[in-house]
């Protein structure tokens, strides 16, 4: 109340100040509540190792007494399980390191941000360098000294790279040095680049990803030339060495999770810098790159990862049903027949061109899963790619048809994965299936020439199937059970 | 052991780039306001701020277009995406800086600045120009002050017809230039903002 009193009071753009500064804090403290709600889960965690512990001693001895182990087993038993609450306090005490050093490194930035008048240039300029070096020796330290310290590596290292932004913009401000981020950027990454091998450093790895999306959107539209930014496959290519160490270390768990939605998040937000104005068949370039994003998330590295660490295939998957959404109103292939009509060009666009490139992209992955033999022939996920490339074609010559055509696709899949669903004994799945023909009829909806008895009929059917698929897997869980 | 040694230089190389990019920014500027010459700008500036390097007066110069003389090897509208130009400088009868000519071409000799040209009005034959040095930064309680003290100037200009005069200086050396302080009838920002205080 009393904030909305302030804004009323100081007119429109110290509210928008105010209300910015607000909406900061409110990240903040949602990072902190994530980080919180970690730690909680984690010594949940250890207070249930505790608790294996005790019995386990009970249960070692016993087991001893009976003659089913012998001493030596039993100690073996028990090292395995001490290993297990190393690692746990060393998960810990990495996650602290990383949240402490981003909060000293934040904290610098902002007491840098001050600008402080009462200081001389050459002060100023010292203090500039005085947390680069800080990060550095702290940096060596850890490679040298602790090479075997997660925490010591990781907050070190994000140390540092917090701290060349920092000097680099404090000899910005201190100069009054004309502000091209897109350049700040692209130098900070680049000298902050060897810390991800040095120390090894996976949040480094994350920070770097989230730099280089932020470098190629600013190159994009600072200057408003919708070039792509080439760099910004150079910067990831960096990072891809990294990534691939992860699968290769049992270590690197959580890491390897935020790493499968930092990627696709990625690559989504920079494919629309490929656009030339052909808003339509900008969409199509989408499908493709939904389409390769799902592809990679099929493969062999995640197939015994859980459904909510693999964002390749999530983002993937809800990517083109959205696009699928998208396509099944009528003014979509209206509009495209209207842009084909007028202009040839189209089908040597950028936008054409990179979804040719995608989809050569997403054919290969299924060739080499079909020579692997990790692929199932008719999962339709697969192919929803291949199947709007024919439905686009053939929506240049005949919208209507298309427009049919991509609300049965969109019926298909959400009956193929009800019925997945039920059959991998998943409700995640399953709702997902009952979600996508709800978004189906809630978009036939809006067409207004349904008639409203069809409409009431279609939502009430929907409904009871809700209720029906759920209560249906759920007996056949309990079935199962008893 | 040889792994080490390797991770030690790959290290010690990091660690000279990460010093080498802001001295030799330091380095670029400190030889600009040795060496360049000092020119006047008239500038109108306003207030906001940036999450990296704090607050700042945001100058808006009075200078926006410059008349070109031989538009024959202009490119056309379309390819106008941040071209790069060269503006030469002259003084005009009260001191400030003007530009004079602008250029594709980088001029051998006298003063002039880079910049960009955001488009090209191909009726009056001006080209509007963008001056890089747009940011003037000041301590986080000064900015505000100071965007304050530049309302009332431009209130005064309304009402009593006694507009106040604001200029930028910028040293500049081969085209390349640093922008020194912002002044207001004379005074400089700092000591307006220390008056009002």
């Amino acid at each position: 109340m009393q904030s909305a009193k302030f804004i009323h009071q100081s007119g429109a753009k110290v509210g928008f100040l105010f209300k910015f500064r607000r909406l900061w804090i409110i990240d903040l403290l949602n990072e902190i509540q994530y980080f919180s709600s970690r730690m909680f889960v984690i010594s949940q965690d250890q207070e249930l190792r505790k608790n294996i512990m005790v019995n386990l001693e009970k249960d070692i001895s016993l087991l001893i007494e009976a003659g089913v182990i012998d001493q030596p087993t039993a100690i073996r038993i028990q090292q395995f399980y001490e290993k297990g609450k190393a690692e746990g306090s060393n998960r810990l005490f990495t996650i602290f390191a990383i949240l402490g050093a981003t909060l000293v490194g934040l904290g610098i930035i902002l007491l840098v941000a001050h600008n402080w008048d009462e200081l001389s240039k050459l002060t100023k300029v010292g203090f500039s360098f005085l947390p680069l070096l800080i990060g550095q020796l702290a940096s060596f330290y850890a490679m040298k000294k602790r090479p075997e310290s997660r925490g010591w590596a990781e907050g070190s290292a994000v140390f540092l790279f917090l701290a060349i932004g920092t000097s680099i913009s404090l000899i910005s401000q201190i100069y009054n040095i004309p502000g091209s981020i897109r350049l700040f950027l692209l130098s900070w990454l680049l000298i902050a680049a060897p810390l991800i091998y040095l120390l090894r450093s996976s949040m480094v790895n994350l920070l770097f990803i989230a730099g280089s999306t932020w470098f190629a959107w600013e190159n994009v539209f600072e200057n408003n030339n919708y070039t792509f930014p080439w760099l910004y496959l150079g910067l990831i290519g960096l990072t891809l060495p990294h990534y691939y160490q992860l699968f290769k270390l049992e270590r690197g768990r959580n890491f390897r999770g935020f790493h499968n939605w930092f990627y696709p998040l990625s690559f989504t937000i920079i494919l629309g810098s490929v656009g030339e104005n052909n808003d339509e068949v900008l969409l199509f370039t989408y499908m493709n790159l939904f389409g390769l994003l799902y592809q990679i998330g099929q493969l062999s590295f995640f197939e015994n990862a859980r459904l909510r660490i693999n964002g390749w295939k999530i983002i993937g998957s809800l990517g083109m049903v959205v696009i699928l959404l998208l396509s099944s109103f009528h003014w979509f292939w209206e509009d495209l027949f209207l842009l084909s009509k007028n202009d040839l060009n189209i089908w040597i666009s950028r936008e054409m061109l990179s979804s040719f490139a995608l989809m050569l992209i997403t054919a290969t992955i299924i060739l080499f899963r079909f020579k692997r033999n990790n692929i199932r022939l008719f999962e339709i996920q697969d192919y929803l790619f291949l199947a709007f490339f024919l439905v686009f074609i053939l929506g240049v010559l005949q919208a209507e048809l298309a427009q049919l055509l991509c609300n049965l696709l969109l019926l298909a899949l959400g009956l193929l994965l009800i019925k997945k669903g039920n059959r991998i004994n998943h409700l995640g799945v399953l709702n997902y299936g009952l979600l996508i023909l709800t978004a189906l009829v809630v978009c036939r909806f809006f067409d207004t020439h349904l008639s409203f008895i069809i409409r009431g009929l279609l939502f009430i059917a929907l409904g009871f199937g809700f209720f029906y698929a759920n209560y249906h897997l759920l007996k056949k869980r309990k079935a199962r059970e008893i | 052991m040889k792994t080490g040694m390797i991770s030690i230089a790959v290290f010690a190389l990091m660690v000279l780039a990460q010093w080498y990019v802001p001295i030799s920014m330091i380095k670029g500027q400190e030889r600009i306001i040795e060496q360049g010459t000092s020119f006047k700008f008239k500038v109108a500036p306003i207030d906001p701020h940036d999450h990296f390097r704090g607050k700042y007066v945001w100058l808006n110069y009075d200078e926006s277009s410059v008349k070109v003389t031989s538009d024959k090897d202009w490119p056309s509208e379309s390819d106008f995406r941040n071209l790069q130009a060269y503006a030469t400088i002259r003084l005009d009868s009260a001191g400030y800086a003007t530009f004079d000519k602008i250029l594709l071409e980088k001029p051998s000799s006298g003063n002039y600045m880079r910049l960009h040209v955001n488009w090209f009005d191909n009726d009056q034959k001006l080209a509007y120009i963008n001056i890089p040095f747009d940011r003037y930064y000041m301590e986080e309680s000064k900015a505000p002050k100071a965007e304050k003290l530049y309302n009332e100037s431009f209130q005064n200009l309304q009402n009593a017809r006694n507009p106040k005069e604001a200029w930028a200086v910028i040293n500049i050396l081969d085209g390349e230039g640093v922008l020194q302080a912002l002044f207001i009838e004379g005074k400089s920002i700092e000591d307006w903002v220390q008056e009002m205080e």
